[in-house]
């Protein structure tokens, strides 16, 4: 599924679109309202959400995987989680390093107290990190919860989350937006445009991500939400790039026969830092609001207007909720906003984990080339123990690594990270203990003391965005899209394994017929290794993910590709649309009743209408431009089930009337 | 699809940390102690601007020196600092008998990216002995360390140039290769020769290799040069060990190298077990603990029958390969 990030990139194109055609757009105070509707069917991922209930009951599986790592953030009543620890840290450090700076020893006499209880803070967050190794098991089977259900009527058996992306999906999003529309309510008329960014960017987007993964989300679920978030950092960092660079005259090109991006990746806007949950912030919400009511079992308190809620939750039930969906309720849609903002906090705020990209990582000038506290091998003396770096083996960098693997020896890292900065800390309370009003500190010693705990704590940072990342919840930092070309040009290998040649270009130029991989089954679905592409045997009949080509996923967000042309040539960077709107005869086929029947019949009888509908941003500008009564059916997570065929667009969801459970039993 | 084969296979559990790595042959990621008869004194990583297309810069002109580093592991490497030495041309390198040329900025690496480390000092190579001086490189981080100061086949963090391109006409040009005993004992000491032809190198110019094409020609066994060799149509030819080539004497100086520490000096002789063609031996001498020789030499300009000549030159001491020099003579 499209994520947040390519959504809002998607939406951006789209507001920009429409101002420059001279279309109203919503206002400031709606365009949070706007950006929740562009989220479109991705809210379904957390719902039905009920905090209260924790992991159990009716709760989103996608929840069920969150939990626990919400639950170390969040703490316990009376004991502060991971997440107030690492800000009070932080913080502390934050008015340590200005007072550094600024050579202010009152303010350092002031903060004493702070400064002296960070050991403490540090053997907490020690204590907190050791429990993230029991994650490791609880994850897995959380995971493979996740796991779709059969699409089989009645709807309401399955996951909300794959009921709003495969069942009456017009339906549902027609509805919605048409009463949106009319609702006279500014905040509801900016959701239901933003409604319609978001089944535009499901419609074109999904296709292009099963091509990456492999397979539709049925059969990979996991695997779709790892790539995913390579997308979102693809697709994020590149349209934000271009209207920087756009602003210079210039345009991104590729080079290396389409391989390197100009200006490369390492200089493209990252997703850490970029604030999004701002963009859809509503009723005061506050990461506190949140993790307060994990760490207490209570339920979120309402963020959403009722007017919202009530919207939502009619057109939900009237297309999809009979009987209705177990948890959806008005509480349920609540917990499914706060969780979808809070994962958005934690995945693009800096204020919790950074937003330092892993080559900017700086160490502090003129003091050597390590602290004090470190012996040359490599080791940290923490509290008279020496404990040694870990080990360094060689990699081999053509081979795909395990996830749980890897996740344990982030984990080793990131305690023997939190152990530098321990000493130093320790450190800097022993220089600081000393000073007094006629004692001036050692100014140069504090602040390498500062500057290297500072790059220890990025160091800690990052290793906690790279646990996420690599456990599927978490989008990467752009250079991690690079590969090396080094090796590319040496060996063909893909160095790292998980580069954007591997996690964001579409391989369906070269899929041949092994397209979907793995047959599904909702009991016994093997456990997938979401970092690998699957090898299973492929689930018949076989299609084609995608439109063919090694595309870039610019092609499903606006479609335009660009070359430079030489600096003297007019224009500079011819532009060409690679994946315009597909409208024969003037309709958009993505409102074309008659094509959604024609590929109804080819699915029936087992052919490939072929076909896509165009790009997200043109798509999403018909449908807010040429509004119809009601939008059709079509598969969000274009998938056809194991019966039937579909091309490059999404595919009509099978209607009971049209095609049996038997023969599309999992549509 | 079918997925690469590098896909299927599986591997230990990777370590979350990082992997320095300059290379010493084209296909080189970072396995050392390197096999024995490897030319790790011709680094590719290793290179000066500006320089002609097969590498030869201009004595007395100033040039930037730099090194490309990989970091192949899986964790980023943070504060990644490269000095820069340059040394006569010598078979075995110590530090005793280098001059420091530089550093440069630190940076940090993104896990499985490359990086270029510029030297901030310019150098400015001096036309001694009738060639080019050698270059040696080392990269160091605190996450990543140098283990191995100056021993390419020992410390993936050190990279080794010692190269001389000459020109494709004038008059036979004359050099002192120096040679050195890196133990703490009398070392038997010998120069070997392996000499070999290739036509069509001047295809290699502008052809975009993931090398230069001067490390084309020094590393054309390496497995990633053979298909753009079969593509580019380059031939190898017959040719008499030492053709072109003349050698003189080999002379105690009576300095001291320096030598290694124990325990590199260990790891040396763990090598002298592996057996290796160095190919013809041309000189030999038994040099004291830590002593120097120097030897000279004497290449035919114009390389011969049209084709390249590659000279490489393997200095072997208690049957461990010290280092190396490599003579390039282009045709006319």
């Amino acid at each position: 599924m499209t994520g947040v990030p390519t959504q809002f990139a998607i939406a951006d194109l789209v507001l920009e679109t429409m101002r420059n055609d001279g279309e109203a757009v919503p206002g400031d105070a709606e365009l949070p309202f706007f950006y929740l509707g562009a989220i479109g069917p991705a809210l379904g991922d957390f719902l039905p959400t009920h905090v209260e209930d924790g992991a159990s009951g009716t709760n989103a599986p996608l929840f069920g995987v969150w939990f626990p790592i919400l639950g170390l953030l969040a703490g316990t009543p009376g004991t502060p989680g991971l997440a107030a620890n690492l800000l009070t840290l932080k913080d502390t450090l934050r008015r340590f390093g200005d007072a550094v700076r600024d050579e202010d020893k009152f303010a350092l006499l002031d903060m004493k107290t702070d400064l002296e209880a960070l050991p403490g803070v540090i053997t907490a967050v020690r204590s907190q990190l050791a429990t993230v190794n029991g994650l490791r098991t609880a994850l897995p089977s959380a995971i493979a919860g996740v796991r779709p259900r059969a699409k089989v009527l009645p709807a309401g058996d399955r996951h909300p989350r794959d009921a709003v992306h495969g069942h009456s999906t017009g339906t549902f999003w027609g509805k919605l937006r048409r009463r949106a529309a009319e609702s006279g309510d500014p905040r509801l008329e900016a959701f239901g445009l933003g409604a319609s960014v978001g089944y535009a960017g499901a419609v074109c987007g999904n296709p292009f991500v099963n091509g990456v993964v492999g397979a539709p989300h049925r059969n990979h679920w996991w695997r779709h939400r790892w790539v995913s978030n390579y997308i979102d950092s693809w697709v994020w960092g590149y349209y934000r790039m271009r209207e920087r660079v756009r602003e210079a005259g210039r345009e991104i090109v590729f080079t290396s026969s389409g391989r390197v991006p100009v200006p490369p990746y390492p200089a493209w806007d990252n997703i850490p830092g970029a604030e999004l949950q701002d963009r859809f912030a509503i009723g005061g919400i506050t990461p506190d609001a949140v993790l307060n009511a994990v760490r207490d079992g209570i339920p979120v308190p309402p963020h959403l207007p009722d007017e919202l809620v009530t919207l939502w939750l009619d057109c939900y039930n009237e297309a999809v909720g009979d009987p209705p969906s177990p948890g959806v309720d008005a509480e349920g849609l609540q917990g499914a906003y706060a969780m979808t903002w809070l994962t958005t906090w934690i995945a693009s705020s800096a204020e919790l984990l950074g937003a330092t990209a892993p080559d900017r990582i700086n160490e502090p000038d003129d003091c050597g080339e390590r602290p004090d506290w470190v012996t040359p091998d490599g080791g940290v003396v923490v509290g008279g123990t020496l404990v040694p770096p870990p080990t360094i083996s060689q990699p081999s960098p053509s081979v795909a690594e395990l996830a749980s693997a890897i996740a344990v020896a982030i984990l080793g890292v990131m305690n023997f990270v939190l152990g530098n900065a321990a000493a130093g800390i320790a450190l800097i309370v022993a220089a600081v203990a000393i000073i007094d009003e006629a004692t001036d500190p050692d100014w140069d010693e504090l602040r390498c003391h500062a500057g290297w705990v500072d790059a220890f704590i990025v160091q800690l940072d990052n290793a906690f965005r790279e646990l996420l990342t690599v456990a599927g919840l978490g989008p990467p930092y752009a250079v991690q899209l690079a590969h090396n070309e080094i090796q590319f040009t040496a060996s063909g290998d893909i160095v790292p394994s998980t580069a954007a040649l591997r996690t964001c270009r579409s391989p369906s130029a070269d899929e041949g017929e092994d397209y979907p991989a793995s047959v599904w089954s909702p009991q016994t679905a093997a456990e997938s290794n979401w970092t690998r592409y699957p090898t299973e045997p492929v689930e018949l009949p076989r299609q084609i993910s995608y439109a063919e080509g090694s595309w870039w996923p610019r092609h499903f967000v606006d479609g335009f590709s660009f070359v430079d042309n030489g600096p003297t040539a007019v224009p500079r960077f011819p532009a060409t649309q690679d994946n315009p709107l597909d409208a024969p005869g003037g309709m958009p086929s993505v409102l074309d009743h008659d094509e959604w029947e024609l590929r109804m019949q080819r699915a029936e009888l087992g052919g490939t209408p072929q076909g896509a509908f165009g790009n997200a941003v043109d798509v999403a500008l018909a449908l807010i431009r040429a509004p119809q009564d009601e939008l059709l059916d079509w598969d969000l997570d274009g998938d056809r089930g194991s019966a039937g065929r579909h091309g490059c667009g999404a595919i009509p969801r099978a209607s009971p009337a049209t095609l049996s459970a038997s023969e599309g039993g999992q549509l | 699809m079918t997925p690469p084969d590098d896909e299927r296979r599986e591997g230990p559990p990777p370590t979350y940390t990082p992997w320095l790595v300059v290379r010493a042959t084209p296909s080189d990621i970072g396995s050392r102690p390197l096999a024995a008869g490897t030319p790790f004194w011709a680094c590719p990583d290793l290179t000066i601007a500006p320089a002609d297309p097969w590498g030869r810069v201009s004595a007395g002109d100033e040039v930037t020196v730099s090194v490309t580093v990989q970091n192949l592991g899986y964790a980023p490497a943070t504060g990644v600092r490269a000095r820069f030495w340059w040394a006569d041309p010598s078979a075995g390198l110590s530090p005793q008998l280098a001059t420091v040329i530089g550093s440069s900025d630190r940076v940090s690496i993104a896990a499985g990216l490359a990086e270029t480390l510029l030297c901030t000092t310019p150098w400015t190579p001096q036309f001694v002995n009738g060639g080019h001086e050698c270059l040696i490189a080392e990269v160091s981080s605190m996450s990543d360390p140098l283990t191995h100061t100056f021993r390419a086949d020992l410390d993936r963090h050190v990279g080794q140039r010692n190269v001389t391109v000459l020109a494709p006409e004038g008059d036979p040009q004359g050099m002192m290769l120096t040679l050195t005993n890196p133990f703490w004992e009398e070392a038997q000491t010998t120069l070997h020769l392996r000499t070999s032809l290739l036509f069509g190198v001047e295809r290699l110019l502008g052809f975009g290799l993931h090398v230069q094409p001067v490390d084309a020609l020094l590393h054309a066994d390496d497995r990633t040069l053979a298909d753009p060799f079969a593509a580019l149509g380059l031939e190898g030819g017959d040719t008499e060990p030492g053709t072109g080539l003349q050698i003189g004497e080999v002379v105690e100086t009576g300095e001291g190298a320096g030598g290694y520490d124990e325990e590199t000096q260990r790891r040396l002789r763990e090598r002298r077990d592996d057996e290796q063609d160095f190919g013809s031996e041309v000189s030999e001498i038994f040099l004291p603990a830590a002593g120097v020789a120097q030897i000279e030499l004497a290449v035919d300009l114009g390389g011969s029958d049209g084709g390249a000549m590659i000279h490489r030159l393997t200095q072997v001491s208690e049957g461990v390969d010290i280092g190396g020099y490599m003579l390039v003579s282009l045709p006319g």
